[in-house]
């Protein structure tokens, strides 16, 4: 009997994958966001709202992944040219080998800008580079005040953290300064962004995209 | 349920791993608890695994290192029940001192001319109402 010492990333294959995926969009000057958040979290009222603001201002593409139904990819098709739905059936995230599969039915050299929106879901999406730029995870305020604190990876590897629906402050449970004490526990450092999707409040938002996409 | 996802990417990395005329007898992983990988789901997703692969009979050992948390403030270092757990000294902020590991730590093999038919039957998992045997 022999043991064999390794000392890998579990994920190494999911991050190879992810490697070229990432040479193929710096090729091409495509800035990709990774938008992970739960179900209802109004991930795809958020890109409803973001590709509309952004029109005319630079190319925009999407990957919307779901385990069923096309109905994301034919909202979001309103907006912009390049989408492609990708259904993950019993699959609960995304993977550098599924986005790269999207990919071929892109054509990425044509796109400023590259949303991928992931499976609703808080935990696995997390472990899975897909060859992204920036990592966004979204929160919003119907869904309680202890989500940051109860997943604890999306706070600490987000390139940005939005925090959406607060129209609704006046309507649910939810301490806004609890919120911000679980994230900068975790994170002092950590952006966090209000947004109200769906009344179209997401300014800072696009003020911070900008500056990351090539505009025209 | 990303454990099966775990499982199936532990498996293709293990392969590179395992001399082609060696039997893999058992894996070692280390998984800290930021990732939310449930142990007794990711040992189901191995067994149906490695039930498809060469080595039907190989083990999973999941090492489960803790929190461990750093008080910017004060220094202190500690392993903490949950990672929202604030330092006694009242600082609000930590840092990640560990907890955050996710590795294959080491491969297990024997040699073909080992009697693999000596080594123990599988037992029979069960996870969220299924069952299968190995």
């Amino acid at each position: 009997m022999k043991t064999i010492p390794v000392v890998e990333n579990v994920l190494k294959l999911n991050d190879e994958v992810a490697l070229l995926n990432r040479r193929q969009f710096t090729q091409a000057g495509v800035f990709v966001v990774d938008l992970i958040g739960a179900p209802g979290s109004g991930k795809t009222a958020l890109l409803e709202a973001t590709l509309k603001a952004l029109a005319g201002r630079c190319r925009t593409g999407v990957i919307v992944g779901d385990p069923a139904t096309s109905r994301d990819g034919e909202r979001l098709g309103r907006y912009c040219e390049q989408v492609v739905q990708v259904n993950t059936g019993h699959g609960c995230h995304l993977d550098a080998n599924q986005v790269r599969q999207a990919m071929g039915r892109l054509n990425v050299t044509d796109l400023d800008l590259l949303f991928i929106e992931n499976v609703g879901n808080l935990i696995c999406p997390v472990g899975f580079d897909l060859g992204q730029n920036a990592k966004v995870g979204l929160f919003s305020v119907s869904e309680g005040d202890d989500k940051a604190a109860k997943h604890p990876h999306l706070v600490l590897t987000a390139d940005v953290l939005l925090l959406n629906k607060i129209d609704l402050l006046a309507y649910v449970s939810f301490s806004r300064d609890r919120f911000m004490e679980d994230i900068r526990h975790l994170r002092a450092d950590a952006e966090v962004i209000e947004l109200a999707a769906s009344k179209g409040l997401i300014k800072a938002w696009i003020d911070w995209l900008l500056p990351r996409c090539r505009t025209r | 349920m990303h454990e099966m996802s775990l499982a199936v990417d532990l498996m293709e990395l293990v392969k590179r791993y395992v001399p082609p005329s060696a039997y893999l007898m058992t894996v070692t992983v280390r998984i800290g608890p930021m990732h939310g990988v449930v142990a007794e789901a990711l040992q189901w997703a191995w067994s149906a695994v490695r039930g498809q692969s060469a080595w039907p009979q190989a083990k999973l050992v999941i090492e489960t290192p803790p929190w461990r948390l750093s008080c910017p403030r004060c220094g202190r270092l500690w392993e903490p029940a949950t990672v929202d757990e604030h330092c006694t000294c009242g600082s609000v902020h930590a840092d990640i001192e560990g907890g955050d590991e996710f590795a294959l730590v080491s491969v297990e093999v024997a040699d073909s001319d080992e009697s693999v038919e000596n080594q123990p039957r599988p037992e029979v998992v069960g996870h969220c109402g299924l069952a299968t045997v190995v």
